[in-house]
This record gives C-alpha cells, structure tokens and sequence, in this order.
C-alpha cells in the first residue's frame, strides 16, 4: 500500500470536518408557529455528517468480513482470515460510532437516547452480531479450527443483514407505529452543497477503513511470522 | 432419519432436553401468571410474553442435540458413519420436533395461567408454527457452531440471540395481530419473512455445515 | 486389491507440528503397525485415514478393489475404525448400537448379522443391556463389533487391546489376521509389544 495513502486519508478527513462547519450551510428546517411556517437554523444537523457514514462503513465492515470468510473457506490461507478479522474490527468499531452519535442526536432531536427506532434497532443488533464474532473467536483454541468456525458464523451471521435492514421495520411500523422522522426525511433537507460534503464524508471514511484495515492486516500477519520463527528457533 | 429416531429414541429415555425446555417454559409462565395477577393484559404484552418463554425455552434445550454429541465423545463415532446431510437434517427435525412439542403444551398452559380471551386462532397458530420453523432452521448450525467451541456458558443465546430476531418480530407481530382479531391478510408481510426467513436460514446452514462439522 | 496412498502427509496443530511429510502405500493384504512415543502423531495418522481429520499437508487417497478412487460414502461404508477417543451411546444397548449405524452406514436392517457380529466377540449374553451397565472391556468388545460392522476393506485400530483381558487380545489378533488374509488393509497404532508383532511391516513415526 503506497505511504501516501495515509496522507491522502488524512488530507480527505481535514478536508471534510472543515468543509463540514464552513462550506456547508447550516441547515435549515421548517418551524410550525401560530399559522406561520419559518426555516430555523438547525447547526446540529451536522452530525448527520459523521453518523451516517459510520454506519455505512460498519456494513461495508461486515461485508467484506464476510467475502473473506467464504474466500478463507475455500482456499483455507490464514491470510484471508487475517482480513476478515481486521474488518469485522473495524467494523465494531464505527458501529459504536455510529451507534453513539446516534444516540446524541436522538437525545437532542426527541429527547431520549434510545427509542427503539428501527434503524437504532439495526445497528444495535449488528454490533451485537460483530460481539458474538468475537466472543466465539475467543471460545474456539485451535487455531485452524477457530477460523474455519468464525467464518461459518461470519457467512451465517450476513444473512440477516438484508432481512434487518429492508424487511424488519416494514414488520415493526404496524408494531410500534412512531412519530419520528425517518433519516430519509433529512436527506431531503441537504442542499447541493451539502451533499457534496456529505459524500465527501463518505470518501474519507472509507479511505480511512482502507488505510486502517491494511495496517492492522500487516499487524496480524507479522505477528503470526514471529511465532512460527521463534517456534523454528526453538526446534534448532 | 435413522439420526432423528436415534435421537428421540434417546429423548424418550433420557428426557434431558424436554425436562429442560417444558419445565423451564412451565415455571416462567406460573411466574409472570402470578406477578401479572388479575391484571388484563393486552394483546402487545400477551403476544411478546408468548414469544420471550419460547425464546428462553428454546435457548434452553435446543443446544443440546448438538453439544452433548461432542462432550459425550460420540461425535466421532457419528462422523465416521453418517453423512453431513444425515447428521444435519437428522438434529434439524428434532429440534422441530421439540420446539412443536413445547408449542402444543404451552398453549392450553397459557389457556389455563393467562387465558387468551378471543383470537383469530388460525393465525395463531400459523404464527407459532412458522415460527418455531425459523427459529429451528436457524439455530441448528448455530448449536453445532457451539459444540466445537470450547467454553459453552451462555454462547449459544449470544450467538443465537442477532440471528433470531427478525423471527421474533415477525412472530410477536402476527400472534399480536390474531389476538386483535385481525384477519389473515393483515399478517401477510410477517408470514412471508417467517417462511423466507426458514427457508433460507435452511438452506444456508445446509451449505455451511459441513465446514463445521468436518474438521 | 484396495490402497491406501498417503503422500507428503503432514498435519499440524496451532503451529505446533505433529506429523511430517509421511509418505506411504498401504496395500490390502497388509498389516501395518505405526509405532512411536506418546505424542509422536499415532492416533493422528489414524484419524487423518479414517477421514475423521483433514491434512495441513500433503493427500490421502483411496483406492477401491475395483480401482477407483474412494469417495467419501465409500469411506464411510468400506471403513472400520477403533480407538479410545470412540464412544457408544451409553444409553442404548451394544445391538442398538449396532442397528443405528448400522442404518446411519446405509447397510439396512440385518438384526441376526449384528447378533452374529456381536456373538461372535463375546456379547452374546449381554446384547439388551445398556453399554452403561457394561465393564470396560465389554465395552471395548462392542467398539471392536462398531468397528467390523459390514467387513471393512480398510481396518483402522488404535491401541485395540487396551482393557481386555487375553481372551480378548487373541480375538483382536485373529481378527487382525482374518481381515488381512481376506484382502482388507490393516493399520495398527501401538506400543504393544504383542501387537507390533501383527505387523507385516512397521511405520515408525519417532
């Protein structure tokens, strides 16, 4: 991976949390008032910026887990293991992100943290899939049997992505029908300009992933090579 | 086939996993019956009330097909004659089997603890019955996951717990709606993920089990 | 004749090498015995055969009488295979048992040739009984029965003898010989002096 990519990645971050606060105009949103409707500012839209993407990198997280572990199934090469590790990693963590500053939005727009919003719902239940990820690499001993058994669960797991995402909040509006806006509502309220910096956001976010993935890729495999060299040393 | 009369058989004898799943169900029911007392309760707590015991029944006892395979040594015996297919579907049905069982006994149970006053009890029933399906066609791999790991404690309900939750949606949904009287029609998009849901948990764990249970 | 061509085979555990590089064809008719300290990779090779552990390393490769190579089902139907790590289902009896894997192995229903099986290693009087209820060597008898169900073409054993009495070893090592002169290959892994003396020829594994 070319050293500059770190520096690409740092430049696209810089770039978008300044764009973030002058760019991009401080959104705006109706106020109903005596009869009369008027656009307030609405600064704390801006956290939409660093919580939507985080979710769509804890997915992307997910997914790649996943094609790795169906490639670590086939070829059985540690080394996709060690990448399928790394990004369900990530993904943990950009899922708590996401997670969190969904949470301070929550509290500020409707003023609890936890509402049972379905999208809460899913990346709730997606951290809970990469916990038990990890809870069963910790479980399994053998070293060869834990990644064959991890990838199984990783694949499983998936699976019910699609179902959390697209089928189980169409079953839970008629379960809890809610007052709240959905996310969709606020992407109508995004101008050009700040579309483009949300797309931004997105850009380097993912190009974060990427630089950190690599990195700990690299941790894992080095660490793995020193093992077995110090085991062969210990053999002479 | 011959796994799935192997292991009821052996229930039969045994009784291990239905003491486990029955008396667990049975005493959780007495105790919300008691602390809900005389209170009515509507459809929503009734529905989701219905679904928690068999989730924790299920937790309880649908593990085992597969765990005391392994601790007991037979695994090998089992790897060296039957086929993956075999040994699959064989645990499958009998946990369909168990969780049917649990439905039929837990139903006149909560007739009698908390009583269900009126329901479109077709849909009730369809609702628990593919119910249980998903929540058998799901957790099966996810038993045999556990039993190759080395600390069980509460892994299984970790596990499990993400993967069932869409069933549990759908289920406390549609049961709630036959306790509203709803009509059929009504359940449609919960008896559609239920049934898409089983079938491709289904599927999927057929694929992936032989990587876990060849070593 | 059926073989068993083994190359290159080597098997590791967490970095931790257990088995390197074993090359060897085992031949139907033969008796091998493997041998080596405790540790040394015995039962492992023998689990890596019965297609019970899949290699790190290197191929396993059956071959059929007819000369094809065996597939898994062939396995399962033409193996037999012995070891301490093999358990019954102690709540059944040694013909239940029996009748089980019989029907897991595709070999269908046949209660007087599991009766005979079972008679024939000493079972005869205690065949309703549950395997719980049984000492250790009956209960070594009824793996023995496990292991000859259906006349393997492939023979495997590890530390046959352990918790039988002389009767019992002799019966092990007729068996041994019957099941070679009828074409079978057999493997043998022990340190017992009497049973490496079943051998036709001997893979040290030290």
């Amino acid at each position: 991976m070319a050293r500059a990519w770190k520096w690409v990645t740092g430049a696209l971050m810089t770039a978008s949390i300044l764009l973030a606060f002058t760019y991009s105009p401080v959104a705006t949103r109706p106020r109903f008032e005596g009869g009369q409707t008027t656009m307030v500012p609405w600064p704390e839209f801006r956290i939409f910026f660093f919580h939507v993407p985080s979710a769509w990198i804890a997915t992307l997280g997910f997914l790649v887990a996943m094609i790795w572990s169906i490639r670590y199934l086939k070829t059985r090469d540690p080394k996709q293991d060690d990448v399928a590790l790394a990004s369900s990693e990530l993904g943990f963590v950009f899922c708590a992100v996401a997670l969190a500053s969904g949470m301070i939005w929550a509290r500020r727009e409707w003023g609890a943290f936890w509402n049972w919003d379905p999208r809460q719902n899913t990346v709730l239940i997606l951290l809970l899939i990469y916990g038990g990820y990890f809870t069963l690499r910790s479980a399994i001993a053998d070293e060869d049997k834990r990644r064959r058994i991890v990838a199984v669960y990783s694949i499983f797991a998936f699976v019910t992505v699609p179902f959390l995402v697209f089928v189980v909040p169409r079953v839970m509006e008629t379960l809890h029908p809610s007052p709240i806006i959905k996310t969709d509502q606020q992407s109508g309220v995004m101008n050009a300009k700040m579309r483009q910096v949300f797309y931004l956001f997105l850009l380097s976010y993912t190009a974060l992933y990427v630089w950190i993935l690599n990195i700990r890729v690299r941790v894992e495999r080095l660490s793995r090579a020193n093992v077995v060299d110090l085991q062969a040393q210990e053999v002479a | 086939m011959a796994i799935l009369a192997k292991d009821i058989r052996s229930e039969v004898r045994t009784r291990a996993a239905l003491n486990a799943i029955v008396l667990f169900s049975v005493v959780t029911l007495a105790v919300v019956s008691y602390a809900t007392g005389s209170f009515g309760l509507s459809p929503e707590v009734h529905a989701s009330l219905i679904w928690i015991i068999v989730f924790f029944a299920a937790m309880a006892g649908l593990s085992r097909t597969f765990v005391v395979e392994a601790e007991r040594g037979t695994e090998v015996a089992l790897k060296l004659t039957a086929s993956g297919t075999q040994v699959f579907l064989g645990k499958f049905l009998f946990n369909l089997v168990l969780l049917g069982l649990l439905d039929l006994v837990l139903i006149p149970l909560f007739q009698i603890l908390l009583p269900i006053r009126e329901a479109n009890w077709g849909l009730l029933g369809i609702g628990l019955g593919l119910g249980s399906l998903a929540l058998a066609a799901s957790t099966t791999l996810v038993a045999a996951i556990v039993a190759q790991a080395g600390v069980k404690g509460a892994l299984f309900t970790v596990l499990s717990f993400p993967i069932l939750i869409p069933v549990l949606v759908a289920g406390v949904s549609s049961t709630r709606k036959a306790m509203d009287l709803a009509p059929w029609a009504d359940a449609v998009t919960e008896i559609q993920l239920l049934v898409s849901y089983a079938g491709i948990m289904l599927t999927l764990s057929f694929f992936l089990f032989d990587s876990v249970w060849r070593d | 004749m059926v073989a068993i061509h083994v190359e290159k085979l080597s098997k590791a555990f967490s970095n931790r090498s257990v088995l390197r590089g074993v090359s060897i064809t085992i031949q139907g008719g033969e008796r091998l015995v493997v041998r080596g300290p405790n540790g040394s990779g015995k039962s492992t090779f023998l689990r890596i055969l019965a297609g019970l552990l899949t290699p790190s390393g290197g191929t396993v490769r059956l071959s059929t009488p007819d000369g094809n190579s065996g597939s898994r089902d062939w396995q399962r139907r033409w193996t037999g295979y012995l070891s301490p790590d093999l358990t019954l289902y102690e709540e059944f009896s040694a013909l239940e048992n029996l009748e089980f894997f019989a029907r897991a192995r595709g070999l269908g229903r046949n209660r007087d040739r599991d009766q005979g099986l079972l008679g024939t290693l000493g079972l005869g009087d205690r065949l309703h009984d549950p395997l719980s209820t049984l000492s250790t060597g009956l209960r070594q008898r009824a793996k023995l029965a496990f292991a000859l169900q259906g006349e393997p073409r492939i023979l495997l054993l590890d530390e046959p003898g352990s918790n039988l009495d002389q009767t019992g070893r002799e019966l092990i090592a007729r068996t041994v010989r019957d099941y070679a002169d009828r074409g079978s290959a057999v493997v043998i892994a022990t340190n017992d002096p009497l049973e490496l003396e079943l051998g036709t020829r001997t893979l040290d594994l030290a």
